[in-house]
């Protein structure tokens, strides 16, 4: 069998609710994903970008198109697939400490105990985390939990990651931090990755095709690849003229659909 | 002064007190003599023959502890049903509003009834023992487990139930890793104030039975005209009360301390 594409989506579009409070998220969303490529999607804020991805990780039943994980038209959770989201203080669970919250998704598969523990601890080490097995997820600075939950969802051995906002809510050090684990986690797995940002350089920076969705309801005004080599850094690759391009058409598309904003009076100092 | 100082400090305060009022009362009983309140000492005596061993009176303290341990027993049983069959329907509760909204009004109407008003009811139904008190403990003390695990349980974390579903957690799985631990705090809370409502309703059972255990004794004590004895017996029902709830604390502390913990960081 020749390889499917890790994600393809056709038609794809939500609606939540019905009658006259229905609000249509998502409409007509198109576009294919390689095995091993990441993926971001960006678009402005109150676009269906979080809709999306929870479509695609099986989280929300769509009302209407086709989504297929590595060529299966899955219901429910596709097989193989992570989730790290935004918000790790609550994504993690406070009452476990960091090795049971990452062993956690391994609970119930029928691995040996020494396996699980063997996983958990390997996949800590990935993430720069040798030490932390017995704290407490809220006794962590705010990046190191993403880190914990990014542990997490490794553990499974995903063949493709989502991550929903996951740098929105920790520092610029952290996050550029961050940005490059992720880099480096892909370069060690060779995992599929999508990412949902409203940060546009960090959608260059991780990614090698972004999808552009306009505002509500959303369909991609257009999918950029991004032809930067691997390893990638935080100042080199962000001089290039490449990453200069495309951040830069990605920034004009996402305007244009805000257009209103534009015109607003915008505060002096920014 | 540091705070343990002023700790011990405020207990000593406390017993200081509670000897003036127990002094005073002493004062007053023997001067008054009033039937219905007996002197302190009078009490003291009652509790000596009645609860512990003492040579004089043989093995009377063991229908003593007997009847302590029948009714704590009773109580623990009560509330232990109450406590599985509230966090389990109020665990379907919160997450299933539509069935919430539909039980509503009849839980309301349910909740309503007085515990010791269904006692005629299931005495009827199933006699003086162990069976009616069981019934009518975990019915008297069901709804605050039940209504705090409803809130507890609609107030998790959207987040952490996605977390249960993408790691393909059965529903029992979910229920027992992810939606009772996140709704602990609350349970906790519902279960320590089901609890000391087990006893009172165990001894209210007991009472109404005119048998067994710690009420039986009261009852007893109350025909006879056995004040002394009727004041002894309610200290010991109080202080079991007070046993259980600081047992209770302990497994509480043991298992909440990572909330406990978190939010005093």
């Amino acid at each position: 069998m020749t390889t499917a594409p890790i994600i393809e989506v056709r038609g794809l579009t939500h609606t939540y609710g019905e009658g006259a409070g229905a609000h249509k998220a998502i409409e007509d969303v198109g576009f294919t994903l390689d095995e091993g490529q990441a993926l971001a999607i960006v678009g402005p804020s109150g676009a269906g970008k979080t809709t999306l991805l929870r479509c695609l990780a099986g989280l929300i039943t769509p009302s209407g198109g086709e989504i297929r994980i590595a060529g299966i038209r899955s219901s429910g959770i596709p097989k193989g697939i992570s989730v790290v989201f935004q918000d790790y203080s609550s994504s993690l669970f406070p009452w476990l400490r960091v090795g049971p919250n990452v062993m956690f998704p391994l609970r119930g598969k029928r691995l040996p105990r020494a396996e699980i523990r063997a996983r958990a601890m390997s996949v800590l080490e990935l993430v720069g985390l040798p030490d932390v097995w017995k704290k407490y997820p809220w006794q962590l600075s705010g990046g190191m939990q993403q880190r914990v939950a990014i542990a997490r969802a490794l553990v499974t051995q995903p063949r493709l990651l989502f991550m929903d906002e996951p740098f929105a809510s920790v520092d610029a050090q952290t996050r550029a931090d961050l940005e490059d684990l992720v880099l480096r986690v892909r370069a060690a797995t060779r995992t599929s990755v999508v990412t949902v940002t409203h940060d546009i350089d960090e959608s260059v920076y991780l990614s090698d095709v972004i999808i552009v969705l306009s505002g509500t309801p959303s369909t991609v005004l257009a999918a950029e690849s991004v032809h930067l080599p691997y390893p990638r850094e935080q100042l080199a690759t962000k001089r290039t003229g490449e990453f200069l391009d495309v951040r830069q058409r990605v920034y004009q598309l996402i305007h244009k659909t805000d257009a209103p904003s534009a015109t607003e009076p915008q505060p002096a100092s920014r | 002064m540091n705070a343990r100082t002023v700790r011990s400090l405020s207990y000593a305060a406390a017993v200081v007190v509670l000897i003036a009022l127990l002094l005073l009362w002493q004062w007053y009983a023997v001067t008054n003599r009033i039937f219905f309140l007996p002197a302190p000492s009078a009490i003291g005596e009652a509790l000596w023959k009645q609860w512990l061993p003492s040579a004089a009176d043989g093995s009377r303290w063991l229908t003593g502890l007997a009847a302590i341990g029948q009714t704590f027993a009773s109580a623990m049983a009560g509330w232990g049903i109450a406590g599985v069959v509230g966090i389990v329907a109020g665990a379907i509760l919160g997450r299933w509003r539509t069935l919430a909204d539909l039980a509503d009004i009849p839980l309301l109407l349910v909740r309503s009834v007085p515990a010791v008003a269904v006692i005629p009811i299931c005495i009827v139904i199933f006699g003086l023992g162990l069976e009616m008190k069981l019934i009518v403990v975990s019915f008297g003390c069901i709804w605050p487990v039940l209504l705090n695990t409803v809130q507890g349980v609609g107030a998790i974390n959207p987040v952490q139930l996605d977390v249960a579903r993408l790691s393909r957690l059965g529903l029992v799985a979910r229920f027992v890793r992810v939606m009772v631990p996140a709704a602990s705090p609350k349970i906790f809370a519902g279960l320590r104030v089901s609890m000391s409502m087990a006893i009172v309703v165990t001894v209210g059972a007991e009472m109404f039975a005119g048998a067994g255990g710690l009420g039986g004794m009261v009852l007893n004590a109350s025909a006879t005209y056995d004040l002394p004895g009727l004041w002894a017996g309610l200290l010991i029902v109080a202080l079991c009360g007070l046993a259980a709830n600081y047992l209770f604390l302990l497994v509480e502390r043991a298992s909440l301390h990572w909330h406990t913990r978190r939010r005093t960081q």
